[in-house]
């Protein structure tokens, strides 16, 4: 573990000078590689080393971003405040779907269809509630007081990206802190057999609820970020089926189920994710016929999805790694 | 008492797995379970381990009605099984494997590790300690079934066909591995095929036809016993009981 976490601290110390290296346009593109990272890494702990496939995390990504603005907008509270709230409102929520799905029995791609139907509901919900603003969504205050506690920054200010960088990090040393404990290695082995585990003392229930809990409140803090970084959030950009996508695409580029394939994955993914949204806005001329069109980016992570699929399965981390724990 | 089953049924769909199965455990006993293939032995396991629950009749266990219990508690209590097909945590080292078993009694990690650490050298896997679980050969994961059991501290140990599938060399260490838990003061409930591993060891001998107990006793009356010889045992009965 403690090999891990300065593996991490080095990472940190690295990557943080890097919105004063980079032209600003580049410096989004790096905010949105560690909110990619962020998702998951949070997907990864429920999904890659808890076993639970999950294609609805934009349940809990949504429930922290809403929770968040909502918070911010109407309180006027800090989002650090925000973000905690919406971590408990995730986790809660997280917790008791996941304590229906497990409890039914749900396996494999049937627990996934259920939390996308989760998702899907919280996004049905958000579209028609005019407490959080229906289709329109809510915008957050781009004026007021300025600082670390209110995270409101000039745009194009490092400190987006340095608030993000730490909240990647401790996303990440709290997956690493949960996997060295008597309950992350429970975790692995229900993930490899309940009915063994469960002869082995463990308490299969409590710990798959354990990591769905978990899962939902980093991913909630993902979210929260998203809010007040980008001071909008809408039921789609929430709740949406690709929010739930860019979650585990990260991770299956990366590797799911090791530490840093996920880290891998967003910091390939985002860079392609930019170019491909520069391609539609301003393609050259032999593709001229893409201007404009929505949904370039969709198709390019489902070609990169399946040529990872197929020419490594274990990813980017796995193919290359000795030897995944 | 340390085990009871009181008229335990279990049925799936039409098929009665269990009829009515009634029988006692002394403590510091090795009790065999025999009886031909879908006599329900494994089903008999997985109601005492609480995998599957019985539709009527009470287990108790070590004085409590465990009946309603589940799997990881009576685990925990003492109530401990192998399984036939083995089932290691496939991505996990075998000390992880055993690490999980020996941690439902332990508060650290390092403790853990450390009596996983003897359970394993005492089943004789010591040289596999870092090894992946999935990589093992058969032989050695019937070990580490073993030794995840025995992490548990088990008071009663459920062995399903521990010895069956190896060599005559690789048995012998386990036989002898079985009588000194018994000297121990463990109890043993094993469900096996390898006759002569069960009349060395077994003080009680319960054997199961068509989900019901057929007889009941010490092995050379049940070796002896004309229903058992019938049923089970065949022709060849002074072979398979030599």
């Amino acid at each position: 573990m403690t090999r891990r976490l300065i593996v991490l601290a080095v990472i940190g110390v690295a990557l943080a000078p890097l919105p004063l290296l980079l032209p600003a346009a580049q410096e989004a593109v790096a905010v949105r590689a560690l909110l990619f990272a962020m998702m998951a890494v949070a997907w990864n702990l429920m999904s890659g080393f808890g076993g639970l496939f999950s294609f609805g995390h934009a349940a809990y990504f949504g429930l922290g971003a809403y929770t968040t603005a909502l918070l911010t907008i109407e309180l006027g509270l800090s989002p650090w405040i925000g973000m905690l709230a919406g971590m408990a409102v995730a986790a809660a929520f997280g917790a008791l779907t996941g304590y229906l799905a497990v409890r039914y029995r749900l396996k494999g791609a049937y627990f996934a269809l259920a939390t996308f139907a989760f998702a899907e509901m919280l996004r049905l919900a958000a579209l028609n509630s005019e407490l959080v603003g229906g289709a329109v969504g809510l915008t957050l205050p781009v004026t007021g007081e300025q600082g670390w506690w209110t995270l409101r920054f000039d745009v194009g200010d490092p400190a987006y990206f340095w608030v993000a960088l730490l909240l990647m990090l401790g996303s990440v040393a709290t997956v690493i802190v949960l996997l060295n404990s008597r309950a992350g290695l429970n975790l692995l082995a229900v993930r490899e057999d309940e009915t063994a585990a469960a002869a082995a003392g463990v308490a299969v229930v409590r710990h798959k609820i354990m990591a769905i809990g978990v899962s939902a409140a980093l991913t909630a803090v993902a979210g929260g970020f998203y809010s007040v970084y980008y001071l909008f959030v809408s039921p789609d950009l929430a709740f949406g089926a690709s929010v739930s996508i860019q979650a585990i695409l990260p991770a299956v580029i990366g590797g799911v189920g090791t530490v840093w394939g996920p880290l891998i994955g967003a910091a390939v993914l985002a860079p392609l994710s930019d170019m491909a949204a520069t391609l539609v806005r301003t393609p050259p001329e032999f593709l001229a016929f893409l201007q404009g069109r929505s949904g370039l980016d969709v198709i390019m992570y489902a070609v990169l999805l399946i040529v990872v699929v197929l020419a490594m399965p274990r990813g980017l981390y796995g193919r290359f790694a000795r030897r995944p724990r | 008492m340390i085990l009871r089953l009181t008229d335990v049924s279990k049925a799936f769909g039409g098929l009665r797995a269990l009829d009515g199965v009634t029988f006692e455990v002394e403590p510091r006993t090795v009790h065999a379970v025999i009886g031909p293939n879908g006599a329900g032995k494994t089903t008999l396991f997985s109601v005492i381990s609480g995998e599957q629950r019985p539709d009527s009749g009470r287990i108790e266990f070590d004085g409590q009605d465990v009946t309603a219990r589940p799997t990881h508690l009576r685990a925990r209590a003492g109530l401990v099984r192998t399984f036939q097909l083995t089932r290691p945590f496939a991505a996990l080292s075998v000390l992880d494997n055993v690490a999980v078993a020996a941690g439902a009694h332990l508060r650290t990690r390092k403790e853990a590790v450390a009596a996983a650490t003897e359970a394993i050298e005492r089943v004789g896997l010591g040289a596999y300690l870092e090894r992946p679980a999935g990589e093992l050969p058969a032989a050695a994961r019937k070990q580490l079934e073993l030794a995840r059991a025995l992490a548990l501290r088990p008071k009663v140990l459920l062995l399903d066909e521990v010895l069956a599938g190896l060599t005559a060399s690789e048995r012998e260490p386990l036989v002898t591995l079985l009588a000194d838990l018994r000297a121990e003061g463990m109890t043993l409930v094993l469900v096996e095929h390898v006759m002569p591993a069960v009349m060395r060891l077994a003080d009680r001998v319960l054997v199961l036809e068509r989900g019901s107990v057929l007889a009941e006793g010490e092995p050379a009356a049940i070796a002896r016993d004309p229903r058992v010889i019938a049923a089970y045992l065949g022709e060849n009965s002074d072979d398979a009981l030599a």
